[in-house]
């Protein structure tokens, strides 16, 4: 069913191939007795990359573009309807629950909200030890406890407070307990969802400063999400640019900040308001299109400055340009 | 321990609590009668239901201060000499009892079911919800009414009867709140601790769909003993052996036109008195809780 | 008349929760002449929305204005009563909020509530409001307005309805727009167009604009002037590409410092404010911001620091600001 090579790059810790994802809308009872055809969200339409050992991807793009739903797919929050997503050499896609246990321990998430994503009845400490002792990282309650106020030590909190309930922290703090409860299992990668988006300016620098230091003292490797750009440049080696469930760039950070080649990635630099900016550009005409009718061309086409006929008959396709592909059939121009 | 007094005492919920006519005045009803009905046996001048401590002598006695009341039966007696207050006390006690009992089992039955439903979603949620929908469409009284009818008397049976009508309740509740709580990223990260669905629906998403209950527990105790004591009014409650409140107003309903109008009124005064207190409490924990009010 | 169009003088918000009184906005000054785009920034908890809630009266128990003035077109806001304050809000001031969802009435098309608008403050006759309504969406930027009348709010994008949000605003022509982070729930490259509307919007009606936002780079790109805010207070106020160029209070600097670049050179660590914003029920007792500042002295946490002029149109209330000759770090 998958008639990709075997042979897989050690280098890679994860590789996602041709992923996708879609959702069914529910359909009441009388759309269903009208015979009416069931809705489905396109969500993320064959989406490949992959992340190296110890590096920093990010995928970006607005809100609906499927980054997040790529995301969860991958830890396995969502079932992926198919391509495969290979996690430390082996192909997680179609794993059981109980073949997804030991993968779980080495990937872990940190959450958007940091209001919704601590339990509000549960302490900072049980928070942080219950994956510890779920997956017998610590061989007891003392050996938990151990780790438990080492890690809050090195997210920044003092042993009292391991005590306390989450509405008892700022924002910024719990985002802290959040990156402390990821780390509790050792993982090797890490899946962060807009993890300094809900975050005032000041602590997001702090939090992600918190985050880059980590990476080098546990040797970890990021999947970040984002839609900030500045922030996803500032953190990030590699970048996938998404658009309406497709990556329409990809490749190095700079060069693609630098030289962008695809005009959304295009459209996308020239409108994040910037600090020292003289003049700016002409903002991008109208909407997303709607992920349940996907246009038969580019998905850019309805809002591209540089559409021609091929574009809305055409879709496409990933090319490599000079170091990185993207999917526009005039990038070369 | 100590520590902890001490900061409930200083609570935002305790100040607006000692603030609150109402809920103040609520507590004391229900606390009033809890010491009545726990200590009950203790001080009442006899036990009703035992026939050997009955005097025929003592029969058509009014309260003590109408003409010809006693001061061993304060409230009066009925035409079998029963002293009134003393059956109100066991009355109460039935009341309470079947009021507690009642809400303790709707509670956990329907927080089971509304649990599964909301968290399963799918065949199980519609298969469930569909079958709170068409017991909610007929009336709680109806359906206990016909139970009764069936099975015949019985303090279990009245229990049986009065949790089928109440989980629905509960489930309905526990269901929606469950729906709001398993998006949240909290059970996300559960899931990916690798955790399975019962620990998961056990630690994380229950404790955080109780604090509504609270209210409607609450409210549904007032609202049990009310039902409870109209179906033993319609006798179909309680059998004459364990007289409820409800019951004794029937009993003195019977002879009310013969003049012994208090075996009747003041059953009935008691039942209002008691379901105000609750109601009372309850309006303030509604008040309190409800995020959507303060 | 005074020069300015509004003025607002030691504007006073107090919230009375029960843990102790909250300052949410302590003596904030500052003016707005017609045609000005003001940007009000700050971080979560510095007062920036409840000021201009305050401006319109919008403010709920347990809140309270509990002094100062609000001179809009030289007469006190304060001193109205509900009533003209409701025939104020709208026709002479009107309000964009974050969320345009919940500012539209998700059972009324979009046709309607603007119709309202106009039927409340001006006299035009019914087929003069409808001819307006089609100029106003025009004007915001709805394609073919008419077929859109009908619609509700439900079958626009988050980005359209935002235009219709603030095609509502400027329904009656009002002389000040209050804007409270208009953007902030939507995509980057809608809210480009959603700026750039505001702007030429506000150009062309002659009216004024406060801008009220966390997103520094926003306020850079859209206003005139800017006043920082921290804790409820003022700490500074500066023509914005001054404020942006060369910062004086240790807290926009810090703010500024912490914001990623898009351009320019990469640094492997972000400056970072240390700490975290004290709680508005227990403020140090002196600088709001000394416990987090790099410059704070003695002095900075026994006294607080009153707002002094520093060079024509700027001013900070720092004790001791930072020095004009260094630039920011990592700008360029």
């Amino acid at each position: 069913m998958d008639n990709r090579p075997e042979s897989r790059d050690p280098e890679f810790l994860l590789e996602v191939s041709d992923l996708v994802q879609s959702f069914a809308q529910p359909r009441g009872i009388l759309d269903r007795l009208a015979g009416k055809p069931q809705k489905v969200v396109h969500a993320v339409n064959g989406v490949s990359f992959a992340v190296r050992r110890g590096e920093v991807f990010s995928l970006v793009g607005e809100s609906g573009c499927g980054k997040s739903t790529t995301a969860r797919t991958i830890v396995r929050l969502l079932e992926p309807k198919s391509g495969s997503i290979v996690f430390d050499g082996e192909d997680i896609s179609k794993f059981s629950a109980s073949e997804m246990m030991p993968v779980r321990k080495k990937m872990q998430m940190i959450f958007q909200d940091p209001y919704a994503s601590l339990n509000p009845r549960q302490r900072i400490k049980d928070i942080i030890m219950e994956p510890m002792l779920f997956h017998g990282i610590a061989s007891g309650k003392d050996e938990a406890h151990e780790k438990m106020f080492r890690l809050l030590d090195i997210v920044g909190f003092r042993p009292e407070q391991a005590d306390r309930y989450p509405h008892q922290f700022s924002g910024g703090q719990r985002q802290r307990i959040g990156i402390a409860r990821a780390l509790s299992t050792n993982p090797a990668f890490i899946v962060a969802d807009e993890p300094v988006s809900a975050l005032d300016v000041s602590i997001q620098a702090q939090v992600l400063n918190l985050m880059m230091d980590l990476r080098d003292e546990f040797t970890l490797s990021y999947l970040f999400i984002a839609h900030d750009l500045s922030v996803v440049r500032h953190v990030t080696e590699r970048v996938g640019i998404m658009y309406l469930g497709f990556i329409v760039e990809q490749g190095d950070c700079d060069a693609i900040f630098g030289n962008p080649m695809h005009p959304y990635t295009k459209a996308l630099l020239a409108a994040a308001p910037t600090l020292d900016r003289i003049v700016a550009a002409e903002p991008l005409k109208g909407d997303v299109p709607s992920p349940i009718m996907l246009p038969p061309g580019c998905p850019f086409a309805n809002r591209c400055p540089q559409r021609r006929d091929l574009c809305t008959t055409t879709r496409p396709q990933l090319r490599e340009h000079s170091g990185r592909i993207v999917a526009c059939h005039f990038s070369g121009n | 321990m100590g520590k902890k007094m001490n900061a409930f005492f200083r609570s935002e919920f305790f100040h607006n609590f000692v603030r609150s006519a109402g809920a103040v005045s609520g507590l004391l009803i229900v606390v009033f009668f809890l010491v009545m009905v726990l200590l009950g046996p203790a001080w009442t001048p006899q036990n009703p239901y035992d026939i050997a401590s009955l005097d025929l002598m003592d029969a058509y006695k009014p309260p003590l201060w109408m003409e010809g009341g006693d001061p061993a039966f304060v409230l009066g007696t009925d035409e079998q000499g029963r002293d009134l207050l003393s059956a109100i006390v066991y009355g109460s006690r039935i009341s309470l009892f079947i009021g507690v009992a009642v809400v303790l089992l709707s509670c956990v039955i329907g927080t089971f079911f509304g649990l599964i439903a909301g968290y399963f979603g799918g065949r199980i949620d519609s298969i469930l919800m569909r079958v709170v929908d068409i017991q909610l469409s007929f009336p709680a009284m109806l359906v206990a009414l016909f139970i009764m009818a069936a099975f015949g008397r019985g303090l279990g049976k009245l229990i049986v009867a009065l949790t089928i009508v109440g989980w629905v309740l509960y489930a309905r509740t526990v269901r929606g709140s469950v729906l709001v709580e398993r998006n949240k990223e909290y059970v996300d990260a559960a899931k990916l601790i690798g955790l399975s669905p019962f620990p998961i629906i056990v630690r994380h998403v229950l404790p955080n769909v109780l604090t509504p209950l609270i209210v409607i527990a609450t409210i549904h105790v007032g609202t049990v003993i009310l039902t409870e004591a109209t179906l033993s009014y319609l006798g179909v409650g309680v059998p004459v052996t364990e007289p409820s409140l409800g019951l004794l107003v029937k009993n003195g309903y019977d002879v009310l036109f013969s003049g012994l109008w208090w075996s009747s009124v003041f059953p009935g005064v008691f039942i209002m008195l008691l379901v105000f207190g609750i109601n009372l409490l309850g309006d303030f924990l509604r008040d309190e809780f409800n995020p959507r009010l303060k | 008349m005074s020069e300015y169009l509004l003025e607002v003088k030691n504007l006073k918000t107090c919230f009375e929760l029960f843990r102790g009184t909250v300052k949410a906005v302590d003596g904030v000054d500052f003016t707005l002449k017609t045609g000005e785009i003001l940007g009000i920034v700050g971080e979560s908890g510095g007062g920036k929305s409840v000021t201009g809630f305050s401006l319109l009266g919008l403010i709920d128990a347990p809140g309270r204005i509990t002094g100062g003035e609000i001179l809009f077109r030289g007469e006190d806001l304060l001193k109205k009563s509900e009533e003209e304050m409701r025939r104020i809000r709208g026709k002479e001031i009107s309000m964009i909020f974050q969320d345009p969802m919940t500012s539209l009435n998700p059972l009324q098309t979009i046709g309607r509530q603007i119709d309202e608008m106009l039927a409340l403050h001006t006299d035009l006759s019914s087929a003069g409001r409808r001819a307006r309504i089609l100029e106003l969406l025009n004007e915001v930027g709805i394609p073919t307005p008419e077929d859109r009348l009908d619609c509700y709010p439900h079958q626009f994008s988050g980005g359209m309805r935002q235009r219709v949000v603030i095609a509502i605003a400027l329904a009656a022509n009002p002389r000040l727009i209050i804007a409270d982070e208009p953007t902030t729930a939507l995509d980057v490259t809608v809210q480009a167009q959603i700026l750039k509307l505001m702007e030429n919007l506000v150009k062309k009606f002659g009216s004024a604009l406060i801008l009220v936002t966390h997103d520094l780079a926003v306020v850079s790109e859209m206003t005139h002037r800017v006043v920082v805010m921290y804790c409820g207070k003022i700490v500074e106020e500066a023509p914005t590409a001054e404020l942006i160029r060369a910062p004086r209070h240790p807290y926009t600097k810090g703010l500024l410092g912490s914001i990623p670049r898009i351009t320019g050179v990469r640094t492997p660590r972000l400056p970072q404010i240390p700490g975290m914003a004290p709680h508005l029920f227990d403020l140090p007792k002196g600088c709001s911001f000394a416990p987090r500042c790099g410059y704070a002295t003695e002095r900075c946490r026994e006294e607080v620091p009153a707002m002094r002029e520093l060079s024509a149109g700027r001013r900070a209330a720092c004790h001791n600001p930072v020095s004009t000759e260094k630039r920011t770090a990592g700008n360029g």
